[in-house]
């Protein structure tokens, strides 16, 4: 039989009935639940829509360091983008986008997109599965979680959930994922809770949504038979729908149908919150991007598979933040892409690259301050296959900051979510002085050198740092941390510290000094 | 006062049969390929849930070997066990871990006795034996109804279901005799009251309405048929002690009975003393010489068995010779049952995959697959807790064993037009879902930090190339969906759920492989798993696995 079009394979979906004595009843007190969301005090107007670049984005060839451009030539040259095609990005001289990415270059210009730098974690995993994974639950490396971090932010948000939902308050999806999902990152304590729907085409398929394949056989006639009561069970399918076929006019400027999936996906999202529903994450996803090989066309690098899913990324962000504002819905919409990892520094000999560490992330928005966060990443000046980068900005702070800027969770709700404290970066306007939190962070200056570079068993690390608490620890190419330096309180100042790296062997590494959101990171290689 | 359930009419007018190059298929022997999925087939309709490897072995055996296991004798099993000592209750005359099928009568003890007897039925479901008898326990039970609560006495019900199952595969007359006189059935139809004062026709009515003639449009026996057959009835008591009956000849009814040209106009003369007992063997004479009750069975094996449409040409092909063959073989059982499952008609394309799911497919079916770790007899408490949650969610779904909601059985076995549609409702569909979830989740709880769960890498472990995410695919939709899934929806369930959404194979193959090399590295272990969970969590939610 064919797949069904309209996917209702998750918790969000079902109500669980309540039984009492055998009897099974949908009840609910109508107080219960709005005492859960006053305790909560989340902001209960904004959206956050999650864009996942499956396969493990080339951030060198997305967000192109153009201060190291021979050092890159060096590392990748039979894939690298030539130097004068890189799209500049308005403020600064040192950081382009690749060639593709218009769109977003233009929001770029107008602050609306935000470049967060080498955003990874601590001792990264190479194993897509497992990168995947810690990507979605917000885990450690070395450490399992069966919960997702936005399935802990929806439980937090929505206590219960599914029991008792959907009620007045919270009429529709928590979140929806449009297309694949991933297995972990919505699930919460009582199951998954995102909703999934498979696509555009069931919103056509609704009024024959057992389908014209079946066919007309007794199995057949079972089979329609038990779709049509499944479809009767998917509380939130008249949510959904109507939403969906709410009056507006969308902008005009999206790339054709079925030509560009991953703008079809936001068109859809569009659509949805301009028709008032409330669903609060929305989940899409691009893949393509696991290049092992002919990343680039070898005639013309600025083209080939990675340019075209940078294109279709880049068009897909613009379009759909032009929707948002011309839909009036942008000031409660923020977007944000990830990967599971980057890529390697030095491509390979089939003109592609391998699993990498830290790559950069987007944020896009009205409400998003705009501009690069972070320096560029340090490219060696001699980089061997198995150099990495190492990351800048922990991936859970990125989600911390989400959490707290956009959907004012206060300091509780974090570590309940985050289950760890991170740092959070102003990433947004997002004013939450209706629930008390100030958001401003205080401002740090840092800098951090190390000397002599090369050596061959020690350096000095010389750095400053504004007073407060700091961390400063030190990782080898693979971006394996390999020991923390110190940390703890100090006042303004400069201070050196010397790293014994005998024991070590020859390569590149990166040190790193965290001093309240900002960080900075030295590189170092020792050479026998 | 026993409800009444709604008049059946077997016949229906409407879909056509099964045929093979235009011809309906009949009860000739299955004489096409013998392959995978005529093995899997026969599984889905003879057990309750079953394994990858319960299907190797039935595609290797064979047609006629598979059959003969699964119809062949086997030991009865270990009776229902004291499993219910406590704290703060002790049974008066059973030890913990002894059967209390023998021990006299106790209220306290009776209800946790029932409970015992649920629990024990519902793990009878549970065992791996590859053999039809118990799915036949259930058939018999349907057809010949007792409820538990109309008998009460754990000890009778016990008794009537050991009945059932001694006799699964034995002669359907005999069986009617036995019940007749069982405990149980004496009680539930007041068979223990009919006394020549006052006869109570409950028993007689039920007995050719729904248990040997039926009520089709060729039975034609009659309201005087039925007092007639009250009256031969009487006398019949409950010998409490023994646990059986006696024959009460003061209250048996010595005058004649006349029975109708149905039955021939057979006179049945009274006989006084103990011989009026001999008064039923000439009743049961009588009612089993009319053919209709050989066609009666044989609508309840088909509807049990293969589907609930029965129309002109399923009569004439199908229901009229299996008849000929039970009246011909004496109503002996296994004959018909060995014909209609070898059958043409039973392995017809069309029979395949229609049949919904009864709660006890989806309980039984989803430990048996997904080999559930299951409480042994060393923690009897805790298997027979284990019993009793998967008995308390096929009542919640519409099935309770041993109870189920009148005389005329399991509305979905003859309730038309819906029959087996009547297990899915809105509210059941979401039963079935939340139940799987569990499974797949966080666990089904028994105690304490004590759960049933599925992990989904046994199942996998179990396949024939776990390595292989396309193999994997096509394996797990051949044991679980009872239809065919085609290449677009293998394909998707492959990309999005054991490949993540990469493109390539090998990141399946080599996330298993590092699992399958390192036993007891959680990080690799839980990288498929979630991959799995995902994957089931979208296949077993698909209406696919409700079919059989």
């Amino acid at each position: 039989m064919k797949r069904r079009k309209f996917i209702s394979a998750t918790g969000a979906s079902v109500v669980l009935p309540t039984i009492i004595n055998g009897f099974s009843m949908k009840a609910f007190g109508q107080s219960k639940w709005m005492n859960m969301l006053a305790a909560s005090q989340v902001n209960t107007d904004r959206v956050l829509v999650i864009i996942n670049l499956n396969g493990g984005n080339d951030g060198l060839n997305t967000v192109i360091p153009l201060d190291q451009y021979s050092e890159l030539s060096a590392a990748r040259s039979n894939i690298l983008v030539s130097e004068n095609e890189v799209l500049s990005l308005a403020g600064t001289t040192l950081t382009g986008l690749h060639p593709e990415m218009g769109g977003m270059q233009s929001l770029f210009g107008e602050n609306k997109l935000r470049i967060i730098q080498s955003v990874g974690y601590p001792d990264p995993n190479y194993s897509h599965f497992r990168a995947t994974d810690i990507w979605a639950t917000g885990s450690d490396s070395d450490q399992l979680l069966q919960s997702g971090v936005m399935g802990r932010f929806l439980d937090y948000a929505y206590p219960g959930f599914p029991i008792d939902y959907p009620n007045e308050v919270m009429p529709d999806p928590l979140a929806l994922q449009i297309g694949n999902g991933l297995p972990l990152l919505f699930q919460g304590a009582n199951g998954n809770n995102a909703m999934t729907i498979s696509g555009e085409s069931i919103f056509q398929d609704w009024q024959n949504p057992t389908g014209t394949d079946l066919p007309s056989s007794w199995a057949g006639q079972e089979l329609a038979y038990i779709r049509t009561v499944i479809d009767q069970t998917e509380v939130f399918a008249e949510q959904i729908i109507n939403a969906y076929n709410y009056n507006v006019t969308q902008y005009s400027g999206y790339p054709a149908a079925g030509s560009n999936r991953l703008a079809d996906q936001l068109k859809i999202v569009a659509k949805l919150i301009a028709g008032g529903l409330k669903t609060r994450i929305y989940f899409v996803n691009i893949s393509g991007f696991d290049n092992h090989s002919e990343q680039v066309d070898v005639a013309n690098h600025s083209t080939g598979i990675h340019a075209t899913l940078l294109r279709q990324v880049s068009e897909a962000i613009y379009a759909f933040q032009m929707d948002c504002e011309w839909l009036t819905i942008a000031d409660k919409v923020m977007g944000m892409t990830f990967s599971e990892f980057g890529r390697r520094i030095k491509s390979n000999a089939s003109i592609g690259t391998d699993h990498g560490a830290a790559a950069p992330l987007f944020l896009f928005g009205t409400q998003v301050n705009g501009g690069l966060q972070g320096d560029n990443p340090l490219i060696p000046a001699s980089v061997n296959e198995n150099d990495n980068l190492p990351m800048q900005y922990d991936f859970r702070a990125v989600y911390t900051s989400i959490l707290k800027e956009w959907f004012c969770v206060e300091e509780d709700g974090l570590l309940e979510i985050m289950l760890q404290n991170f740092p959070a970066y102003p990433l947004c306007n997002g004013d939450c002085s209706s629930v008390g939190i100030s958001h401003l962070a205080i401002a740090h200056t840092i800098s951090a050198l190390a000397s002599p570079n090369p050596f061959s068993t020690r350096f000095y690390l010389d750095y400053t740092v504004s007073e407060g608490s700091n961390t400063v620890v030190l990782y080898d190419n693979n971006g394996r941390l390999l020991k923390e330096l110190r940390s703890g309180h100090q006042m303004a100042g400069s201070y050196r510290l010397s790293i014994d790296a005998d024991a070590y062997p020859a390569g590149n590494y990166y040190v790193q000094v965290r001093c309240g959101s900002e960080q900075k990171t030295a590189w170092a290689m020792k050479v026998r | 006062m026993i409800n009444r359930r709604q008049f059946i009419n077997p016949l229906m007018k409407g879909n056509k049969i099964p045929t093979h190059r235009g011809q309906p298929t009949g009860i000739e022997p299955y004489a096409r390929s013998w392959s995978r999925s005529e093995a899997i087939h026969l599984l889905r309709r003879t057990r309750f849930g079953f394994t990858k490897e319960d299907i190797d072995n039935l595609e290797e055996a064979g047609l006629e070997t598979s059959l003969q296991t699964l119809l062949s004798e086997l030991p009865l099993p270990v009776p229902p066990l004291n499993n219910y000592n406590t704290d703060t209750y002790t049974d008066p005359t059973v030890a913990p871990g002894e059967t209390w099928i023998y021990a006299p009568f106790d209220p306290d003890a009776n209800i946790r006795r029932r409970n015992s007897f649920n629990s024990w039925w519902m793990g009878q479901y549970l065992k791996p034996e590859l053999n039809l008898r118990e799915k036949m326990v259930l058939f018999w039970h349907n057809l010949l109804v007792t409820e538990a609560s109309g008998v009460d006495l754990a000890g009778w019900i016990y008794q009537y279901n050991d009945l059932l199952r001694t006799m699964a595969f034995g002669n359907f007359k005999e069986l009617i005799r036995a019940i007749t006189l069982s405990p149980a059935m004496l009680r539930y139809l007041n068979g223990t009251f009919n006394s020549v004062e006052a006869p109570d026709e409950n028993y007689a009515r039920e007995l050719l309405e729904l248990f040997t003639c039926g009520k089709g449009p060729d039975s034609h026996y009659t309201e005087d048929d039925v007092k007639a057959a009250a009256r031969v009835l009487t006398g019949f008591r409950i010998n409490a002690d023994e646990n059986t009956y006696f024959f009460s000849p003061i209250k048996h009814d010595t005058g004649d009975k006349q029975f109708s040209a149905f039955f021939n106009n057979t006179l049945i003369q009274g006989q006084s003393g103990i011989n009026g007992e001999n008064e039923l063997d000439e009743l049961l004479d009588m009612i089993f010489s009319v053919d209709e009750v050989a066609k009666h069975i044989c609508r309840k094996l088909y509807r049990f068995f293969v589907y609930y449409t029965i129309n002109e040409d399923t009569e004439a092909t199908i229901i009229t010779p299996l008849a000929d063959i039970i009246i011909s073989n004496n109503y002996e059982i296994l004959p018909a049952l060995q014909t209609l499952l070898g059958s043409a008609h039973f392995f017809d394309e069309a029979v395949r995959g229609c049949f919904i799911k009864t709660p006890l497919d989806v309980a039984a079916g989803l430990i048996h697959s997904f080999y559930i770790a299951l409480p042994t007899e060393d923690n009897l408490p805790l298997q027979y807790r284990a019993w009793d949650k998967l008995f308390s969610f096929a009542r919640e779904n519409g099935l309770e064993l041993a109870s189920p909601p009148n005389v005329a059985g399991w509305p979905a076995y003859y309730q038309e037009p819906m029959f087996h549609e009547i297990w899915i409702n809105s509210d059941t569909i979401s039963k079935r879902f939340s139940h799987i979830k569990l499974l797949l989740e966080s666990g089904l709880v028994l105690f304490g930090n004590l759960k049933l769960r599925i992990i989904p890498t046994d199942i996998v472990s179990h396949l024939n190339d776990p390595y292989d995410p396309n193999a994997v695919i096509a394996e797990l939709t051949e044991i679980l969906y009872g239809v065919e899934t085609d290449e677009e929806t293998k394909h998707y369930m492959k990309s999005s759920f054991l490949l993540s959404g990469q493109t390539s194979d090998s990141y399946w193959t080599e996330a298993w492989a590092d699992f399958a090399n390192n036993p007891g590295n959680m990080i690799y272990a839980d990288a498929v798993n979630s991959r799995l969970r995902g994957l089931f969590n979208y296949m077993l939610l698909q209406a696919e696995y409700q079919l059989s």
